[in-house]
């Protein structure tokens, strides 16, 4: 019995140990960001996407560079957020993993700009997932930013509520990074086309409890419109409490709400005359359509695809396809080079990214959306094409 | 709408939660000397149970308020028995990191269990009143009401039932306590187990009228913590009298005085006042 | 007494030094030199935090602001002003030490917990201040691009470089944690020293001998917001970013966590804590979820069986050994 019991656990050590032996070759991929704690979400939410592209190109085979067939290894580390911790993750993937690491995705701009000190002599690409054009402003030669300037995805709700008629605007922002950015966006937008604000004010997510006060404060100046930009679940409590309050005006949403993700703790009719950014689950897209089929099939039919997943889960696989084109899975410079000769990538250019620019900004579009008599009207293409040519890829109002 | 009545309508409101949650954390400091920091990870816990058992078991509400009052003051006796009694001996600062691992502990194994997202209680109270240009809902009504109801309660425990007056006369004298024939030991666990619920109370109290997530707790520990040194450590007039000090100074201060500083006022009040009373508003001369 | 070099007061920090000096020389791997920096960085930032709480008995729960402070003086000096490591780094301390003094003043009137959270209400300020002061802070945007420590030029045309080279920060920052380690050393031993433990022990006690505890405690503050103001700068120029966050109440508690693990009021214990607490956290990212979970009950676990920390338990154990020779 009990020789027959060391027999097995030195045989299942033995297959443990031999397994990578089995395998194709692999390249790894790694992943720093947010796990737990009050973001523990939004990391998820990129991580998934990167896992969903993974796991669908590793079950076709793998891909085949210079003749030879791999397969992707992912390693995700959590970073609470904190930039020396995402140097840690990123030295220890570095290190530890074999191979090392060809790309580290991250999703938050301090991490990012971090690890911009040192990613091109350990030599990895990056992929930022940030609406911050800080990080490429550094000159980082490896890095590579799906999500457009915050300026460009509030362009299209701007528009969209000055039509409607709204002037006098307030704001109830996020006091995180995104968040101040957008409120200064937000705010010299709205002045350019002439309307007024009357009130600014920033919420910390993680240490307020109730939106009363802010609203109450900001309704007193008969606002008729609210611009948002936080996390969509507090964000439509705010919505809720105004109308409580009495607020009947607009909303206008930055590209953190989700409108989808909104709807599911606040009623529709609540959220009537909302303006914002389209779900990426419900573009009139049919490749999105299907991304969106293939990611309920994965995570749940409760689960919702997220721009997180979507842009990552596209970057990953422009990845894959750059590798194969420069014939090398081991130096960066040479894959970030080809990069822009394969985009789009056929059928997982869900996102339609189609473009590189030179500082490694992927140009994409979107969709704005607005709630009109409790249900979403239908989607309003907005093409990246006339804004960045006024603006380009790194500008900020000063 | 009237701002002035409003503001004070929406201090009173947050005011009363927040009593409810120092109450809780001033009892725990004043008998095991415990500064319990994970304090609001029980008010987590609270609010995660009564949303539990509102929309998935289908329960009454005010039944699921008090299961998860029940449930949380079993925990907290785990919690005096298991962590905080192996200390009762060493410094307050071992009980102090004790309850930093407690955080740890509680809030990701609630993420674990529960998953990172935010969770709303289906619709309860959502009636309007408007009167004097102020707007309330009747669940916020519910909340002020039932939070006094509460702090009404504990006042009645401790003046009328036994264990009431031994853990009165433990906070008073502990050594003396002992000595007149009192369990110590056995007060403390009732303590930790009935602040315990009066937090989960909270919890359950204000979870539906905000979202429900595992790091929903930080945002109330360090503002129960400047409640509790405001009115003077183990006191519990001061605990009821500077929650609702707090909410107001926080609803009107974020109203006429700063926006943009909003969430320093309860930290700059406190650091204020043990500037001119070193000791809080009622605490004790050393 | 014994004077002996074998000694085990002597004979144990001479082979730790010997080991943090050697360690570099046996490894390339990055992700190690990565991890020895950083445990020089809050090697200070704990050995800081232990003056003020093991000896002098105060509970300061402000330590992350002044690390933040430190961070912020440096990094915004090299930055905006173009001034040189060597200048910053400095000025950065004595910035740190003068918040030190400014807060120090009102809040060391109180005591214990009213000390305790009284300051960490001052760290919470100035997070905030630091977070919405955008026009010197940048705010949440944070400081960008802070460079590596100024080339240190040696006789014969050589020169120590330090951008991109982990090997030299190492040593520069060990070098500082080796210098902190000997001023605290000699502070504790002094005078004052005993009269930090002094007034630790009963503050009217050591009144009545003629102790002016209030002087006491704010030199053991200052000094102490002196050092987390050195870590904090070191901290600036080797991640090259610096946000808010950095100077949160959190950090306060990680620190106060390393000192608590290791061992509070012993020379050793910070260092310990420091060197060890992060590595076992890294240790844990292959429980992925269950990370935190086993590091708070790991907490837990060790503030219960070992009350005063690794060298609390070691001391017992020496204790123990020496009993049962004689």
């Amino acid at each position: 019995m009990k020789t027959k019991m060391i027999i097995l656990i030195t045989g299942f050590l033995v297959l443990l140990l031999a397994a990578p032996g089995f395998a194709s070759d692999t390249i790894s991929i790694g992943f720093t960001g947010p796990l737990s704690g009050g973001a523990a979400k939004y990391g998820n939410n990129n991580l998934k996407g990167i896992q969903h592209a993974i796991d669908e190109i590793n079950a076709a085979g793998g891909i085949a560079v210079a003749g030879k067939q791999y397969t992707f290894k992912l390693t995700a580390l959590d970073d609470k957020y904190k930039p020396a911790e995402t140097v840690a993750n990123a030295r220890r993937l570095m290190s530890t993993m074999s191979p090392k690491p060809i790309a580290i995705f991250c999703p938050h701009s301090g991490g990012i700009l971090a690890m911009e000190r040192f990613n091109e002599t350990e030599g990895f690409l990056m992929h930022g997932y940030t609406d911050n054009v800080a990080v490429l402003k550094q000159g980082n030669k490896l890095v590579v930013k799906a999500p457009m300037s915050m300026a460009f995805y509030n362009s299209g709700p701007v528009d969209m509520g000055w039509e409607r008629g709204y002037r006098k605007a307030v704001l109830l922002c996020g006091s995180h990074e995104a968040g101040k950015m957008a409120e200064k966006i937000f705010q010299f937008q709205w002045k350019e086309k002439g309307g007024e604000i009357l009130e600014v004010a920033s919420i910390d997510f993680k240490s307020v409890t109730d939106f009363y006060p802010y609203l109450t404060k900001a309704l007193s100046k008969s606002p008729d419109c609210i611009y948002l930009y936080g996390p969509s679940e507090p964000s439509a409590m705010i919505v809720s409490q105004a109308r409580e309050l009495g607020f009947k005006g607009g909303f206008l949403l930055g590209s953190q709400c989700k409108m989808d993700e909104m709807a599911k703790i606040t009623p529709m009719e609540a959220l009537n005359n909302t303006v914002g950014v389209c779900p990426v689950g419900m573009m009139p897209l049919p490749l999105m359509q299907t991304y969106s089929a293939s990611y309920k099939a994965k995570f749940g039919a409760d689960a919702i695809p997220t721009s997180e997943s979507a842009f990552n889960y596209e970057v990953m696989y422009i990845f894959a396809e750059a590798m194969k084109k420069s014939g090398t899975v081991t130096d960066p410079y040479k894959i970030r080079e080809v990069i822009k000769d394969v985009i789009p990538v056929g059928e997982h250019a869900i996102r339609g990214m189609k473009k590189l620019t030179p500082e490694g900004q992927f140009i994409s579009g979107y969709f704005a959306i607005q709630i009109l008599d409790n249900k979403f009207t239908d989607p309003i293409n907005i093409d990246p094409g006339p804004w960045y040519d006024k603006y380009g890829a790194t500008w900020l109002p000063e | 709408m009237d701002l002035f009545l409003q503001q004070v309508i929406n201090g009173i409101m947050i005011g009363s939660v927040y009593s409810l949650v120092a109450l809780g954390l001033t009892i725990i400091y004043g008998i095991l000397g415990v500064p319990n920091f994970a304090h609001g990870s029980l008010y987590m816990l609270g609010a995660y149970f009564s949303f539990l058992l509102v929309s998935a078991g289908g329960v009454n509400y005010w039944l699921a308020i008090l299961i998860s009052m029940a449930a949380l003051t079993v925990i907290g006796m785990l919690i005096e028995r298991i962590v905080f009694r192996p200390l009762v001996n060493a410094p307050h600062l071992n009980s102090f990191i004790a309850a930093i691992g407690l955080i740890y502990v509680i809030d990701n194994v609630a993420l674990i269990v529960w998953g990172p997202d935010f969770k709303r209680f289906p619709p309860l109270y959502d009636q309007l009143y408007h009167f004097l240009g102020v707007t309330i809902t009747l669940h916020r009504i519910i909340i002020v009401i039932t939070a006094i109801a509460l702090i009404v309660l504990l006042e009645l425990f401790i003046k009328k039932t036994a264990i009431g007056s031994a853990i009165e006369a433990t906070a008073q004298d502990r050594v003396g306590a002992r000595l007149s024939g009192i369990n110590v030991t056995r007060v403390d666990m009732w303590t930790l187990g009935l602040g315990t619920s009066l937090a989960a109370a909270a919890g359950a109290l204000i979870g539906p009228i905000l979202l429900v997530y595992p790091a929903m707790g930080g945002a109330v520990t360090l503002k129960a913590f400047v409640i509790i040194i405001l009115g003077g450590m183990g006191s519990i007039p001061g605990a009821i009298l500077g929650g609702f000090i707090l909410g107001l100074i926080e609803s009107l201060g974020g109203a006429y005085l700063t926006s943009n500083y909003h969430e320093v006022l309860a930290f700059g009040l406190l650091v204020t006042v043990l500037a001119i009373k070193p000791t809080g508003l009622f605490g004790k001369a050393h | 007494m014994n004077k002996s070099l074998l000694r085990p007061g002597f004979l144990i920090p001479a082979v730790i030094v010997l080991v943090a000096v050697a360690a570099p020389l046996f490894s390339e791997n990055r992700y190690l030199h990565h991890l020895m920096i950083m445990a020089c960085i809050w090697g200070i930032a704990a050995t800081a935090l232990n003056l003020v709480m093991g000896y002098a008995g105060q509970v300061n729960l402000a330590h992350g602001a002044f690390f933040g402070i430190g961070a912020y003086t440096s990094g915004l000096l090299m930055l905006k002003l173009g001034i040189g490591f060597w200048i910053a780094l400095p000025l950065a301390c004595l910035t740190a030490a003068l918040f030190g003094l400014l807060i120090g003043m009102p809040s060391l009137r109180t005591k214990g917990a009213y000390f305790a959270i009284g300051t960490l209400c001052f760290n919470v300020i100035v997070t905030v201040i630091i977070d919405r002061w955008e026009d010197l802070t940048e705010g949440q945007r944070g400081l960008l691009g802070i460079p590596s420590p100024s080339p240190i030029p040696l006789p014969f045309g050589l020169t120590i470089h330090f951008d991109n080279n982990m090997i030299t920060t190492y040593y520069l920052f060990l070098a500082m944690l080796l210098v902190t380690l000997f001023i605290t050393r000699r502070i504790v031993t002094s005078l004052t020293g005993k009269n930090f433990r002094a007034v630790k022990g009963n503050e009217e006690l050591a009144a009545s001998i003629g102790i002016n505890p209030f002087r006491t405690k704010l030199i053991a503050f200052v000094t102490s917001t002196f050092f987390a103001g050195l870590a904090g700068g070191l901290y600036a120029s080797y991640i090259g970013f610096l946000s808010p966050d950095i100077s949160d109440f959190h950090v306060t508690f990680e620190v106060l966590i390393q000192v608590m693990f290791g061992g509070l009021g012993t020379m050793a214990g910070p260092i310990i804590g420091a060197t060890f607490l992060p590595m076992i956290s890294e240790t844990l990212h292959a429980l992925a979820a269950y990370r935190m979970v086993t590091y708070g009950i790991m907490l837990i676990v060790v503030i219960i069986f070992l009350p005063s920390g690794i060298m609390g338990g070691l001391k017992l154990l020496w204790a123990k050994r020496t009993k049962a020779k004689s």
